[in-house]
């Protein structure tokens, strides 16, 4: 439509002055201008002798830069201006250029004289309007960072305005920008959660390298009107790859359930199932939450829930940056199946001693932030919860009673007894020091504990000689006695990395990781009792179940970035992983029944080209990442491809294949009456083989200023993937080893799907909606010779997140709608009579996974508002109240089957009701 | 541009694609329950799979009338079960061989259902630590213990058990009147003068004072069996995610069909001075 009207314009003048008018067209422009576009059109028309006509107040409202590099020559220029603000242009018989906004005021120019317009010099505007580059084609290289803590901000974009262009900054905020075309362009930086900036770069400035100042959001509502600068998204999904991208900064903008939760606002988006209470973590594109990545500052996390999965164990307030890679990830990522989840950890304001928290019915979270000196930051951040309310509700409905009534076995009552209120909590801790030691060299340690304490322990203690009926009489001269009934779960993450990264040139960049990661679990449901006779001897006997996994990972790696040239951009380097992990399961107080230790070797190599064509318009990064794995005595190739293809500026294609392999296992231990526990262990290629997985993905969106709307298909076939069966025995039947081949099923599967995704990103009023059609599917010849829904197979998902903003007022509301999961049913029951007398009932059940659970829906609500206190500015402060599941919807996580007295019962296992909370986040 | 679209229409292919049938509705199934011992008579009993819902139609098939054939597959004899009643078949005319294979065939509702086992040789070398065991009469708090004094040593029953086979120990008394151990407020909660350990492939298994309930005579019973019968002590999860099938040995149908050879020794429980 807008090039329909230029032609017939640019046509006209080749009629009435072809030579003239070709001649005025086809003029080169020698210079680069900046400013208003009066000042510009000013100072060209003097510069080049053009006389140009035009209404100065309308062209002053246009703020520009007119580079050599980008519009060449005048009929260019003139191009821009219509492709960019419709405006209209004429060059008329006696060679004066009409510009004007619309076709009503091209009229009236040419019938008004203003002509004198023209003849206006003003001379200090006009010098600053015309710029002449000293550099051209060079490259720049710089940091990002927050203008008020100073702190770095990784994987912000730059693009150069009228180019295609662009880099991002590295996990420490730098950033090596090749093929500038002249140093008076100007450069685009922006970063979710942040204001996007503009840097006009000034001639004849030295190489010292750019620091470029980001404003994290401002609340101020004004702003709200000024078209394309607000980018106040806490989530974004990458147009150039399966990624969406997290500035925990934001996530306050979104529904929470109390606590701000980087894994929570994932399940918002398209491709992440949101239908999981009791998991945070991530069922991505029909993956396994094992299946998925968790990296934090380097080191590996082999658990994320906290409080039966309710909430992630990732306290938003120490993080930076989260990347969701969904599929298709790079080779500098391996040893999952299914996608990457990248954090980073905050360093701490460089400029100020902050401190910040939140309470709420939950928990209560605080941090510091410490500049110490000018070379070091720090960060530190604890979270606790207590057992408020809302923790009970939270426990007692998700957790070891799965919202049910459970029986225990007969406890003793009677005079004597006390006991005493279970106590459960959970808590993380992150801290991480940055040592800026020169302009080149950063070292970094981060440290991350998080811990579940869940304890359903009840204590019971008689004073001697209580006189119970049938008790312990005098007879029993017994002077005292104690039962204890331990009955807990501990579980929890330590992880520490030490990075060292080095800028060898502005090329060149090389980071040196070691870490450590550690998973434990705890299970320790036994029973000790003491007492002391009369004559003083105290004896205690134990009996029960003891449980324990213990998985360490000890990393080391070296990764290198080459920006060779504007074309290509190398990355590779190489990593070792050291596994030992240990699972003990012990009964009465005997040697440990199963006791099985697991060590092995990981390493390898990776190596990729990110290469850019067709002016920036192609990206193609072809990878390979090879693995030696010690259990298998194997080497794993893994290529990878992923591209991207931008028909416009907004209209932009992305694909991405490659394949995966995964070596160590969560496998989860359902357990109805004590909760779940879960444990890791490594393919050995006999019993547990090395999974793999091939992923083909193809997404288009379509990215406007204030919209964006995508579409994105994935298939991802999987090979010899494994299942728990579920049956563990309680007491195994050899007692020298654990029966792996008996519990693990081993077969092949898919998943594939498709995500629509349609997205208002600024504005008063914002938000999205999304729509994920997927299957996942899963064959266990030894179980079936069909291929069954896996449980997380979700056939329908959709998710709508609005949020307004009134003055200092946020309200935010999220509706999810989600097909039931498969499960498993009975569809008959016996009962035999063993040879020792006792009568054990049995299932006859369907095929495996033929159900559907009743469709998942729930509507959260929320409202917070912003003020100051303590003499802050900017609205750090806030209030919130939150409404989970709003309508009270009774979703269903299982069901529950019983055979009593010859007949089936049926029961529901609920998800949480609705929940109020009350939240209050300061920082000053 | 077409290419675009080449991924999603595949995608969506795959979604609607056609689905193979799968099993969920209630098949009326026969349950059989039958050991065989080692020189006795076989006894098999049938009955009817219980169905979740109420809604099904159940076949015609009558319980006291089904035509149930049991093979020695060594000799090549061949035996006709006899109705006893409430779904129990027997023939006294035909024994038991130790390592001997056994097929059970009858046909129900349409289906062949079959089964087979083999009669395991008799435990060897059995032996007890010790043939009495003292315990404390000890106040009724369910199956709590307190005698551990060093002297009361737990009885360890040992076997030979070269080829770690499956095996079972069974602990009854067989008092005609047992005196019980504890004081029991309420009879019903009077435990059964018999109880088990679970199945194990090692060579001994520990008795402790505590499991006993009463005093007087005991039958050991070890009992050699075969893995298929092993898989009915294992735990069952009753949940919707992990709800599963026992699949012991009976093809087209469910249940147990297994052969079982036992050596028994005695020991005696004898009421200590207290502490």
């Amino acid at each position: 439509m807008k090039r329909a009207l230029l032609l017939p314009l640019i046509i006209l003048l080749f009629h009435t002055q072809p030579c003239h008018a070709q001649a005025i067209i086809g003029l080169k422009i020698n210079h680069d201008y900046r400013g208003q576009l009066d000042q510009i059109l000013e100072r060209m028309g003097q510069e080049m002798k053009i006389r140009f006509i035009f209404d100065k107040a309308t062209m002053a409202k246009y703020p520009t830069a007119i580079t050599t590099y980008e519009e060449k020559t005048i009929g260019g220029m003139l191009k821009m201006f219509q492709n960019s603000w419709n405006m209209v242009s004429l060059i008329s018989g006696n060679g004066y250029i009409y510009i004007a906004k619309d076709k009503q005021q091209l009229a009236e120019l040419q019938n008004s004289n203003l002509q004198k317009n023209i003849e206006v010099t003003e001379s200090k505007k006009v010098e600053r309007s015309s710029l002449n580059p000293i550099k051209r084609n060079f490259t720049l290289t710089g940091e990002v960072v927050d203008v008020e803590s100073g702190e770095r901000i990784p994987y912000a974009t730059l693009h150069i305005q009228g180019k295609t262009n662009f880099t991002t900054t590295d996990a420490n905020g730098r950033f090596t920008l090749q093929r500038v075309p002249t140093d008076t362009a100007s450069i685009t930086v922006s970063y979710i959660g942040y204001e996007k900036q503009t840097i006009e770069l000034q001639p004849a400035a030295d190489n010292k390298p750019m620091q470029v100042e980001l404003s994290p959001q401002k609340q101020e509502i004004a702003e709200v009107f000024i078209r394309g600068r607000k980018d106040d998204k806490a989530l974004e999904q990458s147009v150039v790859e399966q990624k969406i991208k997290m500035s925990p900064v934001a996530l306050k903008f979104l529904p929470n359930i109390g606590e701000k939760d980087i894994m929570r606002s994932f399940q918002l988006m398209p491709g992440v199932s949101a239908s999981n209470e009791n998991s945070s973590g991530m069922y991505v594109r029909g993956g396994t939450p094992d299946q998925n990545l968790i990296v934090y500052d380097g080191f590996t996390v082999y658990y994320v829930d906290h409080l039966h999965g309710f909430y992630s164990a990732f306290n938003s307030n120490a993080i930076k940056d989260v990347q969701l890679y969904k599929g298709g990830f790079e080779s500098k990522f391996g040893g999952r199946l299914s996608s990457v989840t990248e954090i980073t950890g905050k360093d701490g304001n460089s400029k100020k001693i902050t401190f910040g928290g939140d309470i709420s019915l939950l928990s209560v979270n605080a941090y510091a932030e410490i500049p110490i000196g000018d070379e070091f930051t720090s960060l530190f951040a604890f979270r606790r919860s207590y057992q408020g309310w809302l923790y009970k509700r939270i426990s007692n409905e998700t957790g070891s009673s799965s919202g049910e009534t459970v029986s225990r076995p007969s406890e003793p009552g009677g005079r004597g007894m006390q006991s005493e209120d279970p106590d459960s909590y959970f808590y993380d801790m992150n801290a991480k020091i940055t040592w800026n030691a020169t302009k080149k060299d950063i070292f970094s340690v981060s440290f991350f504990n998080g811990a579940d304490y869940l304890d359903n322990t009840p204590t019971f203690s008689f004073p001697g000689g209580g006189g119970r009926p049938g008790g312990f009489g005098e007879s029993s001269g017994m002077s005292s006695f104690s039962m204890d009934n331990s009955d807990y779960t501990r579980y929890g993450n330590v992880g520490i990395s030490a990075r060292w990264s080095r800028k060898l040139n502005d090329k060149l960049t090389s980071t040196l990781l070691a870490s450590y990661s550690n998973f434990y679990s705890t299970r320790d449901e036994s029973r000790t009792i003491t007492y002391t006779d009369s004559s003083g001897n105290t004896q205690t006997i134990k009996s029960g179940v003891l449980e324990d996994n213990d998985l360490r990972d000890y990393t080391v790696s070296n990764a290198w970035k080459y920006s060779l040239n504007d074309r290509h951009t190398l990355e590779f380097g190489a990593f070792g992983t050291y596994y030992d992990i240990n699972y003990s399961y012990g009964e009465n107080d005997t040697a440990k029944l199963v006791n099985k230790a697991d060590e092995a070797t990981l390493f390898g190599v990776h190596l990729q080209d990110k290469i850019r064509l067709f002016s920036n318009k192609l990206t193609v990064t072809p990878g390979l990442r090879t693995t030696y794995f010690s259990n298998t005595h194997k080497i794993y190739f893994e290529p990878r491809l992923s591209a991207s293809y931008a028909f416009t500026p907004q209209v932009i294609l992305n694909a991405a294949t490659g394949v995966y392999n995964q070596f160590a296992n969560r496998v989860v231990r359902e357990d109805v009456m004590s909760g779940n526990t879960d444990f890791w262990i490594l393919s050995d290629d006999k019993n547990i083989p090395v999974s793999s997985s091939t992923h083909f993905n193809l997404g288009v969106s379509y990215n406007l200023t204030e919209y964006l709307f995508s579409v994105d298909a994935y298939y991802k076939s999987n090979a010899n993937i494994s299942e728990y069966t579920m049956r563990f025995n309680r007491k195994p039947l050899n007692s020298s080893s654990l029966q792996t081949t008996e519990q693990f099923y081993t077969g092949d599967g898919y998943a594939t799907g498709i995500e629509l995704l349609a997205q208002k990103k600024a504005g008063q009023l914002s938000g999205w909606v999304s729509y994920t059609i997927g299957e996942v599917k899963n064959k266990f010849p030894l179980q079936s010779s069909q291929y069954f829904f896996a449980y997380q197979d979700v056939t329908h998902e959709f998710k709508t997140v609005g949020i307004y903003k009134f003055g200092n007022f946020d309200f935010s509301a999220t509706w999810i709608y989600s097909t039931g999961r498969p499960y498993t049913a009975p569809l008959g029951g016996y009962t035999l009579t063993l040879v020792d007398g006792a009568e054990e009932s049995y299932f006859a059940v369907s095929d495996k996974n033929t159900f559907r659970l009743p469709a998942y829906h729930r509507l959260d609500l929320a409202a917070s508002f912003r003020f100051d206190m303590f003499g802050t500015k900017g609205k750090a402060n806030a209030i919130s109240v939150s409404l989970f599941n709003a309508y009270n919807r009774h979703n269903v996580s299982a069901k529950k089957f019983q055979i009593v007295d010859g007949a089936i019962l049926e029961s529901n296992i609920n998800y949480l009701g609705i929940t109020p909370n009350i939240s209050l986040s300061f920082k000053f | 541009m077409k290419k675009i679209f080449v991924l999603p229409v595949f995608s969506l292919l795959l979604l609607f694609g056609c689905e193979p049938t799968l099993v969920a509705e209630f098949q009326d199934k026969a349950v059989v329950e039958s050991y065989l011992h080692a020189g006795n008579t076989p006894q098999v009993k049938i009955s009817r799979l219980i169905p979740f819902r109420d809604d099904v139609s159940l076949s015609g098939e009558d319980i006291n009338s089904l035509s149930i054939t049991i093979t020695d597959e060594d000799s090549g004899n061949s035996s006709t079960l006899i109705a006893q009643g409430e779904g129990v078949y027997a023939n006294s005319a035909f024994t038991i061989q130790e390592g001997h294979t056994y097929a059970l065939h009858l046909p129900y509702n349409g289906f062949s259902v079959t089964a087979s086992t083999v009669i395991p040789s008799k435990p060897v070398d059995m032996s007890l630590s010790s043939s009495t065991i003292s315990v404390m009469v000890r106040p009724g708090i369910g199956s709590l213990s307190l005698s551990t004094k060093a002297t009361n040593e737990p009885v360890e029953v040992t076997w030979a058990n070269p080829d770690n086979s499956y095996y079972m120990v069974v602990v009854e008394n067989i008092e005609a009147t047992p005196t019980s151990i504890y004081d029991w407020d309420d009879d019903d909660d009077r435990p059964k003068p018999m109880f088990r350990m679970e199945p194990t492939q090692a060579s001994s298994t520990q008795l402790s004072q505590q499991s006993f309930s009463y005093l007087g005579r005991h039958n050991i019973i070890l009992t050699r069996m075969q893995p298929e019968y092993a898989l009915l002590y294992q735990s069952q999860n009753n949940d919707s995610q992990s709800i599963s099938e026992v699949h012991a040995n009976v093809n087209n149908g469910y249940g147990i069909f297994t052969g079982l050879n036992s050596d028994t020794l005695q020991i005696r429980v004898v009421q200590s001075s207290g502490f």
